[in-house]
Formats: structure tokens, sequence, C-alpha cells
């Protein structure tokens, strides 16, 4: 988690990862910030988040990123 | 039908009426017929090309769904292991994304031709000096909104992101709900088909919201909308005329007469539905207030976004193509903009197709542009800007700042509704440039102001209306529910108020035959 | 109360109240056509002919404003019983017509419908003035909703908004055209003249003279001798053979309609003068095509711009020729009762309420039309023998001299009326004034060159008479309560002011330095006159 919350704040200095849980519901995060999200864990962790897979559920907290990505990797 | 008539209430009346005696289990066919009939009712021939779109929409859906199910049995019976089943899951995306390509390429191709036959054959004309005669082509209803739609389905249907519907008349119903078919909203299956399809009963406050709702959308149309109509028309259209500020008011008056057109006709559209108890996505949320470029666009017509964001962006920047070009730009431009390449250029490419689905003409590519490059710019010079603000020491957490935000934003959006209303881009370049150069501000003491098009008592009018619904944003932004605050209240302000409201319009309302009632902006897309 | 009965009622309620105030609003902005200086009077002609009782008019007029100020119902009922009713309007197009006919036809059975040859000849593009139409759906009672709603469909049809919903509702719902009206002065909503027209039965009745070239006057009888022209070369054939074309088709449907309801139906065309003035109204061309629409649909037609009735185009027009006023109305009216009565056999049967009541109303006419043919009188002696019979102050005052012809006659006349003792045969170049009221002398003064009373009545009445002699053009004043009544003119001046309506019901001027004694009217006094007697008229009529 730790990790995670690592790869994010470097993406997105101004949001607190760790208390938000509605980044997409609330407006957080922009479509911009996703993409520069999902392209930092498609490399860091060696997973393919798909078109499909962007959901607001996927992204709304740091929890909810953390279960696609464990998700992904066990495909 | 014009939603702005005596006989629109009607319908929609007449349908509630029915809707609600109808035995629960037939009322969508009510809904269904109704819409077919509004439909056939705009043009019977052009009719056809709606029910090709679903036609398509419907059996792309049975395919893709097919294949799904032989994708699930075969991964049940055959025994595969984890590289296997990546194979056969690829294999069946790719099949599926196969169908859902086809259907979008016909119907998107169906509406190439109708929007862009004539100019592209007076491009034909003028480069190849041929003396082909335009075709004229009237659009069908709605064909840029539900063609989007449709487009929608078969994409989130190979996502897995929604069910396949086997009955025809329930996906045509979809497609058609006569109260989308004008100006939208862009509806996602999962939203409102479920809605359409459940049985709902008459509930007093529902239906009390709904009228409600089409009332407020009435007044910002025909008091607010269709009043202003005469100045940004009279000054856009004889620009030849005017110079400097009078363009500052032309645009002002554009992006208001826009608003409160737009999304005075998705209230009376979403109460409309509400009635019969659908509940539409919301395509405005006072877009004004935005404090970036950014914002504005998750705020104006939020599901045309969504959609470009849901079925271009995304699929875009993320793709493989995307990877491997961001890899490739890594060596020259280092490796934090080599990261947002692929990621602008799918916006760049956003952008335009946003400027030609507005229209077909250069100066709706220009207008795609303009605010592509504005958001662009605004993330680049993010850091810039965080480093004057610092050593300015400038406070940004204050209303203030938040104004100079809003405002900021505001004069950029004019900006491009200059851009988009006029005649041409030559002549937005003229515009522009007039108002940076002539500062005429003697137009509002010397009596000009009031020929713009409107006289003083109209505008005496006007500024009353645009203020009640600056406040009424206001409440709305921070959160009140205006509906709901209002039942609170007691009966005499409620009926003084629901009959002031009624009064306004009917007496405030630009409509009759002494005026023409400006036609809907959006319609005709 | 349960829930649910009490959501029906609330509803109910508030529905009623938005109604309620829609309509409120509707009535204030709804124009009453009503405007005294647009002389749009003639519109409360057709509300006031639906408020007859049913079945009750045997004749019905239609046609424009000649129409209406040359036949007078009243006037024919006097005359023979017959009950009619004038239903001419300001430039009625013969579409506009025929729907107010069928509307009034659901009230009506009338055994003669005459319609006036002067709204023929109304182009394609005049027919379609939508005001027009507008005007009469606003004027017809919402009973008339077919009629409201045909007309309305007509005009979308001309305009191109067939599929324009609220334009067609707005027939019934005139708040839809109007609701930009609260801008408008306010003098267009308020209804003037509440019941005028009830007693006249449509009929506009003026009260002027004006001067008119008198050679340019050629009698009837002379023109037909001479197989004259009427006028100008100005209409050309072609355009008025477009117009009989345009209006044949509702003429047709108008005849046609008549006969479904039992009616005969008549072409007539009301006098207009030779002179320049009325240059266009009519002509031998007009005529000829008239007469050929007439033959083909089997109707009728009666030219008194031929005939000789007696006009005297100088003193029985108030516009110099196109229309007449009482005097040359009631020779048109004896004219088409003659021939309503010959051609047509036009007969009334008497029922004992009817004739009650017009009656009466008849009464009421006879009563404001003595104070019509005060102002139209321009005799000298006649004119003293009006003043005699009523219960007036007069105002004489002399101006500019009397000039050489004072005759003893009118001397004796004068001292007669006034109790006079002077001789104003001495006065012909001087000054003088005097007051009387029934034959006795109240206050009077005389001078060489000029003269003046500023006094009081008996009656609190506050007045100042001048007169002077000299060159100018006017040269005496009578002064009551602030407002200037004298003429203009050199002459006797008299000023008649009614001790009973306690207003200036005339004023005169005549000329005494030339034989003709040529009467010349002031004006200015009608305006608080002809507010005074529909009070009066008013009065009378609620008594009814």
């Amino acid at each position: 988690m730790d990790e995670l919350l690592k790869i994010l704040k470097g993406i997105c200095p101004k949001v607190d990862f760790a208390k938000e849980k509605k980044l997409i519901d609330d407006g957080i995060l922009d479509s911009f910030d996703i993409i520069s999200i999902v392209n930092e864990l498609n490399e860091h962790y060696d997973i393919e988040i798909d078109v499909d897979d962007l959901e607001p559920d996927n992204f709304n907290s740091c929890e909810a990123m953390l279960e696609l990505i464990e998700k992904l990797r066990n495909e | 039908m014009n939603i702005v008539s005596l006989l629109y209430l009607a319908f929609v009346a007449g349908v509630a009426l029915v809707y609600f005696v109808t035995p629960r289990r037939f009322r969508w066919v009510t809904l269904l017929v109704a819409s077919v009939i509004n439909y056939l009712a705009y043009d019977l021939k052009l009719a056809v090309w709606l029910f090709i779109t679903s036609l398509s929409i419907y059996f792309g859906g049975l395919l893709i769904d097919r294949q799904e199910q032989k994708y699930l049995a075969q991964l049940k019976t055959a025994d595969l292991d984890r590289d296997g089943k990546r194979a056969l899951k690829k294999q069946n995306e790719r099949v599926k994304r196969r169908y859902a390509a086809l259907v979008a390429a016909v119907n998107i191709a169906i509406w190439v031709v109708f929007k862009f036959a004539d100019l592209f054959i007076l491009t034909l004309n003028r480069y190849l000096s041929a003396e082909i005669s335009l075709w004229h082509l009237m659009l069908p209803l709605g064909i840029s909104f539900y063609t989007l739609q449709a487009i929608s389905y078969v994409m989130d249907l190979t996502r897995g992101k929604c069910e396949v519907q086997k009955n025809y008349c329930k996906l045509l119903l979809w497609l058609c709900f006569f109260p989308q078919m004008l100006q939208g909203p862009i509806c996602r299956y999962r939203e409102t088909a479920p809605q359409l399809y459940a049985p709902h009963d008459f509930d007093y406050r529902r239906v009390k919201f709904g009228m409600q709702r089409m009332l407020w959308g009435y007044f910002k149309k025909l008091v607010i909308a269709d009043r202003v109509v005469s100045l940004s028309d009279k000054i856009f259209g004889n620009s030849i005329e005017y110079q400097g500020v009078v363009f500052v008011v032309g645009a002002l008056a554009y992006t208001i007469q826009i608003y409160a057109d737009f999304s005075g006709g998705m209230d009376i559209i979403g109460g409309a539905a509400e009635i019969l108890g659908v509940n539409m996505p919301v395509n405005f949320e006072r877009p004004y207030f935005s404090r970036s470029i950014s914002e504005y666009w998750r705020r104006w017509h939020i599901t045309l976004g969504a959609w470009f964001r849901d079925y271009v962006f995304y699929p875009l920047s993320i793709s493989k193509g995307a990877q491997k070009l961001s890899a490739a730009c890594r060596k020259r431009l280092g490796p934090n903009l080599s990261k947002m390449i692929p990621t602008y250029l799918a916006m760049v490419l956003v952008w335009i197709l946003n400027g030609i689905w507005h229209g077909a003409g250069w100066q709706f590519v220009a207008f795609g542009m303009y605010q592509g490059v504005l958001i662009v710019l605004g993330m680049q010079f993010e850091p810039v800007f965080d480093w004057i603000i610092r050593r300015l020491k400038i406070r940004t957490d204050c209303f203030s700042w938040r104004l100079w935000q809003r405002l900021r934003t505001l004069v950029l959006i004019m900006g491009g509704r200059i851009i988009f209303k006029a005649s041409g881009l030559y002549e937005a370049m003229r515009i522009g440039w007039s108002i940076l150069k002539i500062h005429n501000v003697w137009i509002f003491t010397d009596g000009t102001f009031f020929k713009l098009g409107l006289d003083a008592w109209n505008m005496f009018v006007l500024f009353v209306a645009v203020l009640v619904l600056l406040t009424v944003s206001i409440l709305q932004e921070k959160g009140v529910h205006i509906r709901e605050a209002i039942e609170k209240q007691n009966l005499v302000f409620r009926w003084g108020l629901y009959i002031a409201a009624i009064v306004t319009v009917v007496l405030l309302g630009i409509y009759g035959p002494r005026y023409d009632a400006a036609g809907f902006v959006y319609a005709g897309f | 109360m349960s829930l649910r009965i009490k959501r029906i009622v609330s509803a109910v309620v508030f529905l009623s109240l938005t109604v309620f105030v829609i309509n409120w609003l509707q009535n204030l902005v709804t124009p009453k056509y009503d405007w005294p200086e647009h002389n749009r009077r003639s519109l409360k002609s057709v509300r006031s002919a639906f408020l007859e009782p049913k079945n009750s008019l045997d004749a019905i007029y239609l046609g424009t404003s000649q129409t209406f100020c040359s036949i007078s119902p009243m006037d024919i009922y006097d005359s023979s019983h017959i009950r009619s009713y004038n239903l001419a309007t300001i430039a009625q197009r013969v579409p506009v017509a025929y729907y107010m006919l069928r509307g009034i036809l659901r009230r009506q059975s009338p055994k003669l419908v005459v319609i006036d040859a002067s709204g023929f000849f109304y182009t394609q593009e005049e027919l379609m003035v939508t005001g027009k139409w507008e005007e009469m759906v606003d004027s017809l009672p919402l009973s008339c909703y077919r009629e409201k709603l045909d007309m309305m469909k007509d005009i979308a049809i001309m305009q191109g908004r067939e599929d324009d919903t609220g334009y067609l509702m707005s027939a019934i719902i005139p708040l839809l055209r109007y609701h930009k009206n609260y801008k408008v002065k306010k003098e267009y909503f308020q209804e003037h003249y509440l019941h005028q027209l009830y007693q006249r039965k449509g009929y506009v009745a003026t009260y002027n003279f004006v001067a008119v070239d008198k050679t340019e006057v050629k009698t009837a009888k002379a023109m037909l001798d001479v197989n004259d022209t009427f006028a100008s070369d100005d209409d050309k054939i072609e355009t008025l053979e477009d117009c009989i074309r345009a209006n044949e088709p509702y003429l047709e449907k108008l005849r046609d309609l008549c006969h479904a309801h039992g009616a005969e139906i008549a072409f007539v065309k009301v006098p207009v003068c030779t002179n320049t003035r009325a240059r266009g109204y009519w002509s031998a061309n007009k005529h000829e095509m008239t007469q050929a629409l007439a033959d083909r649909l089997g109707v009728k037609f009666l030219d008194m711009c031929y005939e000789d009735l007696g006009l005297d185009w100088q003193y029985d027009s108030f516009d110099g020729g196109i229309h007449v006023n009482h005097r040359g109305a009631r020779k048109i009216s004896a004219r088409l009762l003659d021939w309503m009565q010959q051609e047509f056999g036009l007969s009334s049967e008497p029922n004992e309420k009817l004739d009650r009541q017009w009656a009466y109303q008849s009464d009421v006419f006879a009563s404001e039309v003595e104070y019509l043919d005060l102002e139209l009188e321009h005799d000298l002696f006649k004119f003293f023998d009006r003043v005699e019979q009523g219960d007036y102050t007069l105002f004489t005052t002399v101006s500019n001299g009397l000039g050489d012809h004072w005759s003893d006659e009118a001397q004796r006349r004068l001292e007669a009326l006034t109790g006079t003792k002077r001789d104003l045969r001495d006065a012909k170049n001087a000054a003088y004034i005097s007051v009387s009221s029934h034959g006795r002398i109240i206050e009077e003064r005389h001078g060489k060159k000029s003269c003046t009373i500023e006094a009081t009545l008996g009656d609190g009445l506050r007045y100042k008479a001048v007169s002077k002699t000299g060159k100018g053009k006017k040269n005496g004043m009578v002064d009551i309560w602030g407002v200037d009544y004298a003429p203009e003119g050199r002459g006797i001046h008299f000023v008649v002011y009614d001790n009973n309506l306690g207003c200036v019901v005339d004023s005169v001027c005549f000329d005494t330095s030339t034989a003709e004694l040529t009467a010349l009217q002031e004006t200015r006094y009608q305006y608080v006159m002809r507010e005074r007697l529909i009070e009066y008229v008013h009065g009378r009529m609620n008594g009814m």
C-alpha cells in the first residue's frame, strides 16, 4: 500500500490519497490524472489496465486501486 | 415537435395520463408508442434511419452476446492453463471488438454522410471545378445524439458493462425515448434502460417536481434565451457595423443565450422524463462557475464530454499504440513530457472530433482546437503558475482568488463563443482583433446600448431574469436543492411563487407571431 | 380528509387560481379596439350586435366605413318598423365579413343581408393583412369559437404557420398574441364608449361638415346623362380584375351561407362624391365589374352613386366627399329602405316585446339626434328654430363686423331668440356680445372696435367673451372654464351651451358678409360633449 501511495503522490502531490474515498465521484482526479496513474501503474506493476477497467469503482480510493492491481496480477 | 409549444405540453400530459392508467406490465410499451409517434411525426421518411441504427445495434448486440456466451462456455469446458486462458480472453475481446467496430463504423458512416455530404461536394466543386449540385440533405431528428448513444451500447456491451437486450422493442425504446431526441442527453444503457422498462406509479411529489422543473426550463428558454438572442443575432449578424466593446456585449449575450437555451431545454426534457419516472443524466452543472477550462468541460454538455472521454480519449491514451509512442518520444523529449504526449494527442483528437460534431466547417475545428490548446497549455504551465503564485504570495484559499479563476475562465469561454458564433474563421479573428484594439466604452452611455437588438425595457427584464438565474445557480452550487427548499415553505409563498413563475413565462416569454422564437441552438445536430 | 383527496382538492384550487390570474392578465393586455383617437369605435358594433335578442333582426348590413356612416338602422326602423343592424366595420375585408356573418347567423335569422361593394376591391395582399383578421377574432364572443378558430387557421395558412399550435390557440386565448402589450399605452385598454352603439345599431353618426369645392361635384344624373366616368384612369383593369378574383370566392361563400339560412343577399354601393378627394373610391370600371360579379352570382345590385338622392356634399359629408354625416345618412337610409321594400318585399313581423324595446331605443336615439341635428344645422333660420326649442344658454358674438348681409328677417329672429333690443344692422363694423337664455338677455355689450364680458352665470359657470373688429381670422372669443369655444371666421358666432348636459353642444359661425350665409363649424367642444352625451344615453339605456 505504501508503495502505491508513493506512486500516486508522485503524480498528484496535492491529493490526500489515504483519506479520500471518492476520488472519481467527487471529481478530485480528472481524466488526465487517471491516464497518468494508469500508465504509471501499468509500468510499475507490469499489468495491463484496460479501458474496461476504467470504472469509478476501481479508482475511487487507494484500496480500490490496490484491489484492481491484485486482480490483474493474478490473471 | 418543438418542445416550446402548447402541442408538446399537451403531448407530455397525454402520454403521462395514458402511462399511469396502463397496466404496469405494459407501461414501457406506452413510452415506446409515444416515442415512435413523436419520431414519425417529425418526418416519416427520415425515420427509416433511426430504425436502421436500432436494428444495427440490436443485431450487433446479439452477435456480441453470442460470442461472449461461446467464450464463457469454452472457458468452462476446455481445460486451459493461465496463458491459454489469457489467449482465449484476448481472442474473445478481439472478436467482440470487431463486431462493435463494424456497427460503429456503419452508424458513423451514415452520420458522416448526412452531416458532411454538402461540405464534401462544395470542396470537390471548388478544387476540381466540378459543378455537382448540393444534396441539401435534411438530417434525421437527433442523429448526432442517437448515433453516439447507439455506439455506446455496443461498446458497453463489449466491455461487459451492460447486459444485452434481446427484446428489439425495448432496445428501440431506449434509443428513441422521446424527450431526448431533440437535444440529448446522450444516455448510457445501464443508466436509463432499467428506468424505462420498470413501471412507475403516479407519485405526487415526483410529478410535481417534474412539472416545476419544466417550468424552470421554460423560464430559461422563453424569458432569457429567446430574449437575448436578439442581441447576439444582431451583433454577430451585422458584425460589419460594430466594433470593440459591442462584441464583448455580443459574446456575453451569446454565452448567456446558449446556456439558457440548452440548459433550459434540458430542464424541460428532464422534467418531462421525471414525470414519467425516468431520471435523465445531468447535462449541465452550472458550467460558468468553473475555475478552469478543464473543469468547464466537466460541467458543460456533460454527457457529450463523458462519451468522448470513455470511447475516444481513454481507449486511445492507454492503448498499446500510445505506449509505443510514449516510449519512442522518451529519448527526444525526456520522460515527463513523453508520458504526456499520447495523452495530449488523444485530447487534441477528441477536441477536433468535438468541434466537428458541432458543425461542418473549419471554424468548428478551430473551436475545438482552441479548447484543446487551452487545456494543454493550462496543464503544461501549471507548475509555472504555481511558482508565480508562491513568489507573489497570492492567497488561493479565498473567495477573491476563486472569483478571479472564474472570471478568467469565463473570458476564455467567451473567446470560444466568438469563434463558434462568428460567420467564419476570418470573421472571428477580425472580431477578436477589434475587441483588443477598440475600446468604445461610450456605447453604454450614449444610447447605443439600447439599439443593439433590445430596448431598455427588454434589457431590464433580461437583467432581472439573469439575476434570478444567477441566484438560483449560486444556491445550487452551495448544495441547496431548490425544489425541496421551496417545498418546505408556507402554502401562500409556494403558490405565489408558482403562479408568479407561470405569469412571468406567459407574459414575459418571447413567443407568438410577432417574434419568431429562435430555433434551438442544438437542434438540427 | 385523506391525503389523496386533499391533494386533488389543492391541485384543482391551484389550477383555478392560475386560470383566474391568466384570465385577468388577458383582459388587461388584449386591446379593446376602442381607441378614440383612432376612431375604432366601430368594432364595438360587433360586440353589441351579439347582445341583440335572438332572431330579432330582419336585415343585416355589411361593409366598410362608408357603409357604417351611411346606413342608420334606427332611421329605417322609425319609417318602417323593420329591425336591422349595421355590422360594417372599418376597412372590412370580405372574408372577415363572411366569418362574422357566420357567427351572427347563429343567433339571428334575417331575411336580407346587404353588403356594400366598397369592400370588394381589396387586393390579395390587402386581404391578408393579419391585423384586420385578428381584430375580428378578438371581437367575436367566445360562443363563436368555431369562427375564431377558422379565421385563425386561414391567417396561419396565409402566413405559412399552420403548425404553430400556439398561434392557432390564440384565437381563443388572445393572451398568446398580446402578452407583450403591457408596454402599450394604457388608453388602449380602457373601454371608452360603453353602450354607445346599442341604440344606434352599429351606425356611426357623425356631425361635422367641411368645405367642398362645388365645382368638382357632378350630380349623378349629370354623370349618367353624359356617360361620364366617376373617376380616374387611376384604376387599372387588371388590378381590379385581380381584386374581384380574390374576393369572389368569399362572396360566393357569403351568398351560399345566406341562402342556407333562408336569407336573401344583395349588393349595394353607398354614394361617394365625384370630387378629387373621393377619387378612387368608386369608378365606372368598378361599377361594371361589380355589376358583372352580381350577375354571375345571381345577386341584385343597387349602385347609389348613380342615383340622385339629393345629397349636398357641402353639408352632408364630414370629410369632404367620402363619408356622409347624419344628414346624408338619412337620405341614403331612406333610399335603401325603399329599395329593400320594393325589390325584396322586406317587412317586419310585429313582436310586442321587441317593438317595445326598439321603440324605447328609438326614443333615446331621437334625443341624441336632436343634438346631432343642431350641430349639423347650416341654415341660419333653421338654426334659430332649433335653439329656440331647447334648454340652452346662447353666447352670441360678432367677429370682424357683421358685413352687409344681416337681413331684417335675421334681426327679427335674433330679437325673438335672445330678447335683445339692439339693432345689429348698426353693427356692420362694430363689436357685439350677448349672453341669453330662453329668450331673455342675461348680459349684453357692444362697442365700436371691441367689447368684453367676463362674468359668472347663475349656476356658477365662469366665462369670458370677447368681440373685436378687424381683419384677422379669429376675432371673437368665448372662453368657458378656460377653453375657447368660439369658431373662426367673419360674421355672427353662436356658441350654444346646454344647461342640462352642462357643456357646449354647438359652435358655429355664419358668414354674414356673403349672401349665402355660409356656415362654418368649430369642433373643439365635441370631445367633452360626446362624453356627456354618452353618460346621458348610458343612463337612459340602463333604465330600459
